[in-house]
């Protein structure tokens, strides 16, 4: 017989009492879980005299050297640190950064950017051509292994040089004098300005690198020219910043100091902002949207976002070697449903892989406007003409990444509705992230998650996924036809009649459909009221450096 | 004097099992079709939906006693699978003693040590997401406690009068093991499986919750959990009904274990 303590005896009506209070409690603690939002005046005078602006990301950024950035947690912190030939304005517009003024050759292939007087590093020397110089060949040499080096390709020579062919020094990229910076590019590239806003076009400074190796990035080794310096970084966890009084705009900074706090869960940082932990989160869950606005109102800020939720199939392999069947697929997704019905009209839906930019309209496919039961019908008639019935139905699997409860709610329901408007069996299989990018670059993958955040407000940065020479191009897609049309845009300098082109590439993709496009992203932030200077702006970037704590905005 | 039956939870159990096996049979729908032809989403309850719907537009109360029967399923395959691996090394550890039972139980020790969250994600990734893979993983790592018991109850058991009699009689160790020994442990070893069974739930649950488990549009408990913890404050049903399934569940093959095991070693 095994021991058993007995609870002490405690009397009967204690205990009712006992319970009824702690029934209370509770009762009263529900209550309080409807947050008003609101923080109370003092602690908002306490954070605005602080000048400390305490800012979430959604995990650590694997690496803080410009050069081996790849995400887009590395590229915000990354901001703050360095600034490029150009820096991104609040509103995603592009503003003079350590150049202050730039030319461009009549052919387009050549620029000259020329760097500003009062330039400098973070211990005092000026910022040089030769620094860039050495920064860009540092991204393309083979010996760097940057995960990047293929974004450099409009840089003249930069592909050759990453593929080991040519040595870094070829690079289209010269230093004229100390302060003019000339750039050869393979071809006139329309978008090229905007590149060079991206962490991996940002200068390093050279003695410290090669001083240091790879651990210049830590706090107290680093220098940078960005209007924050490193101060303190623990592994996995928040990233210190202080203000740089040697960067050549210190008076325009208003912010004393900038933490960057990493947390995976959306659900743990919209905690953590609730109870004033944090000014500012990056995405929250989409079931939290109504309450949150119901409760926050403003404080909820959701903008379209420069990306595409997509999927990708894999051409050169049974089933998907089929572009009937691919178009099948496309069509057989009820877009507006799944939008508006299931993730709270947050999204809007995408008919193609290229979302709405400035200064570009994406291509509507005929079936866009088709009405729901003919558009099903279009895509029963092809997945038919593809060679399947409910006798011989198409049996595959979907691989996603593990992901959010919302990413696995929108997978359900895109095999759910396969199953109902063509009887085909989609099963979905997730996989650990790496695992899964693994999967997908071996080509091991049918049919697999694709999603796309833009690099640049352009639409090669989605159109480019589609070329044979893109390792991105997990889908195998090929096509003479698209390369070409690729190649002519390129070379177009006319924006109306590249536009045209990209159009065309659209609806080669529409047809070959190696892409399933399903929504647009959005932003989604939480920004406290005593933030400000902050606008909404496609590429969700928001340099620290603009921002700033008071009660109203100043003129 | 023995201990009463846990009655209540062994009732609370039967209830659960019948409604779990039952339960979707009188429901027009099944776990996986949407119903969307809903003018909002997740639909409230009402006398076709008893519990609404989820924010899919799946019924919820199928779903929640569909989650039931895939946990249950998988709690009691890997049980017995974890059975029939910690009797057999047990046992043979125990009657073998020596140098056979060392190097049989610094192997059990050895495994002991290997984290298994990594484990399963190791085997996911070598043969590819399956449910049966979910019972082998499972059932492959809780055979380790079984087997530390029944070696002891066996190495009690080893210097009976009975076994020596065997012994002297000339019958084989097999027969000695699988005649004598098997037969006089079934009451200590039904005490613990039913003790792995809430373990193996738990398990499940959480495996499921990070996504090696069950896969969509399948589900258990831990994906019901997860989908639940996402809406937590919108709609905080979704997460306290599967809980509290889970709750039930675990805490009655507990109580029920725990008093089998008492009456057993008393």
């Amino acid at each position: 017989m095994g021991r058993r303590v007995m609870p002490p005896r405690i009397a009967m009506p204690v205990r009712i009492v006992a319970v009824a209070l702690l029934a209370l409690w509770f009762a009263a603690c529900g209550n309080e879980q409807r947050p008003s939002g609101a923080l109370p005046a003092s602690a908002i005078a306490e954070r605005i005299a602080s000048g400390h602006l305490r800012r979430h990301v959604s995990s650590s950024p694997a690496t803080l050297d410009p050069a081996l950035i790849q995400d887009v947690m590395g590229m915000a912190v990354g901001s703050d640190l360095f600034e490029g030939l150009l820096r991104q304005g609040p509103a995603g517009q592009l503003l003079p950064g350590m150049a202050e003024r730039w030319e461009v050759s009549a052919d387009g292939m050549t620029w000259r950017f020329h760097l500003r007087e009062q330039a400098r590093w973070s211990n005092g020397d000026a910022v040089t051509a030769e620094n860039f110089v050495f920064a860009w060949r540092r991204v393309v040499d083979p010996a760097t292994a940057s995960p990047i080096a293929q974004q450099m390709a409009p840089v003249a020579g930069a592909l050759d040089i990453a593929a080991g062919r040519q040595p870094p020094e070829s690079l289209g990229v010269r230093a004229v004098d100390a302060r003019t910076l000339e750039v050869r590019l393979e071809s006139p590239t329309p978008y090229f300005l905007s590149l060079l806003i991206n962490t991996f076009m940002m200068p390093v400074h050279p003695p410290t690198v090669q001083r240091e190796g790879r651990a210049w990035t830590q706090p107290g080794k680093m220098v940078g020219n960005g209007p924050f310096l490193l101060r303190a970084r623990e592994i996995n966890g928040r990233i210190d910043l202080a203000r740089n009084p040697d960067y050549w705009d210190a008076p325009a900074v208003r912010l004393q100091a900038v933490t960057w706090f990493p947390l995976t869960d959306s659900a743990a940082s919209t905690a953590r902002f609730l109870a004033g932990d944090l000014d500012e989160t990056e995405r929250f869950q989409v079931e939290d949207l109504e309450w949150l606005r119901a409760s926050l109102g403003d404080q909820v800020r959701t903008a379209p976002y420069n990306g595409t939720v997509m999927l990708g199939m894999n051409v050169r392999r049974a089933p998907f070697d089929n572009a009937a069947l691919r178009r099948a697929m496309v069509l057989a997704v009820d877009r507006t449903l799944l939008t508006d019905q299931l993730l709270k009209r947050l999204y809007t839906p995408a008919h193609g892989i290229v979302p709405p930019l400035p200064g570009y309209d994406p291509l509507r496919p005929q079936w866009a406007d088709l009405d729901d039961e003919a558009r099903r019908e279009l895509a029963r008639s092809l997945y038919a003409q593809a060679g399947y019935s409910s006798a011989r139905p198409l049996e595959v699997e979907l691989a996603v990444p593990i992901g959010s409860p919302e990413m696995r709610r929108v997978f359900e329901a895109l095999a759910a509705m396969w199953r109902m408007n063509l009887g085909a069996e989609v099963r979905v299989i997730t996989e650990e992230f790496r695992v899964h990018q693994q999967n997908r670059r071996i080509g091991k993958l049918q049919f697999f998650w694709n999603g796309w955040i833009g690099d640049y407000p352009e639409a090669t940065t989605f159109l480019a996924l589609a070329l044979k020479s893109n390792p991105q191009n997990y889908m195998g897609f090929d096509d003479p036809e698209y390369e070409r049309v690729m190649a002519e845009a390129v070379r177009e300098t006319d924006e109306a009649a590249r536009n045209l082109l990209y159009n065309q590439a659209e609806r080669l993709l529409d047809e070959q459909a190696p892409f399933l496009p399903i929504y647009f992203y959005q932003s989604r932030h939480l920004l406290r009221s005593y933030v400000q200077g902050w606008r909404d702006n496609a590429n969700d970037l928001h340099p620290s450096r603009d921002l700033y704590l008071a009660l109203a905005p100043e003129p | 004097m023995k201990p009463r039956l846990p009655w209540f939870s062994i009732g609370a159990l039967a209830l659960l099992l019948v409604l779990a096996l039952a339960g979707p049979w009188f429901s027009p729908f099944d776990y996986y079709t949407p119903e969307w032809d809903q003018p909002d989403l997740p639909v409230g309850a009402s006398w076709a939906h008893p519990l609404g719907t989820d924010a899919l537009g799946r019924d919820l109360f199928v779903r929640l006693m569909w989650s039931c029967r895939i946990s249950l399923l998988v709690a009691l395959v890997a049980s017995l699978i974890s059975l029939v691996i910690g009797v057999s090394w047990g046992v043979a550890a125990g009657y073998f003693g020596g140098r056979t039972d060392a190097v049989m139980m610094r192997l059990v020790d050895i495994l002991y040590s290997v984290p298994f969250t990594p484990f399963v994600i190791v085997l996911t990734v070598l043969f590819g997401r399956h449910l049966l893979l979910l019972f082998v993983a499972i059932g492959a790592v809780s055979w380790l406690d079984i087997a530390r018991i029944v070696r002891g109850q066996t190495m009690a058991l080893r210097h009976r009068e009975f076994v020596v009699a065997a012994e002297i009689a000339g019958a084989a160790p097999w027969r000695i093991m699988s005649t004598h020994i098997v037969p006089n442990l079934m009451g200590i070893v039904i005490a613990y499986l039913t003790l792995t069974i809430p373990t193996v739930v738990l398990t499940e649950a959480f495996l499921s919750y990070l996504g090696l488990g069950a896969q969509s549009p399948l589900t258990s408990l831990g994906v019901m959990l997860a989908d639940g913890a996402a809406q937590m404050r919108s709609r905080p049903v979704m997460l306290v009904l599967p809980a509290v399934l889970l709750v039930m569940l675990v805490y009655c093959c507990n109580r029920i274990g725990d008093a089998l095991r008492d009456r057993h070693v008393a």
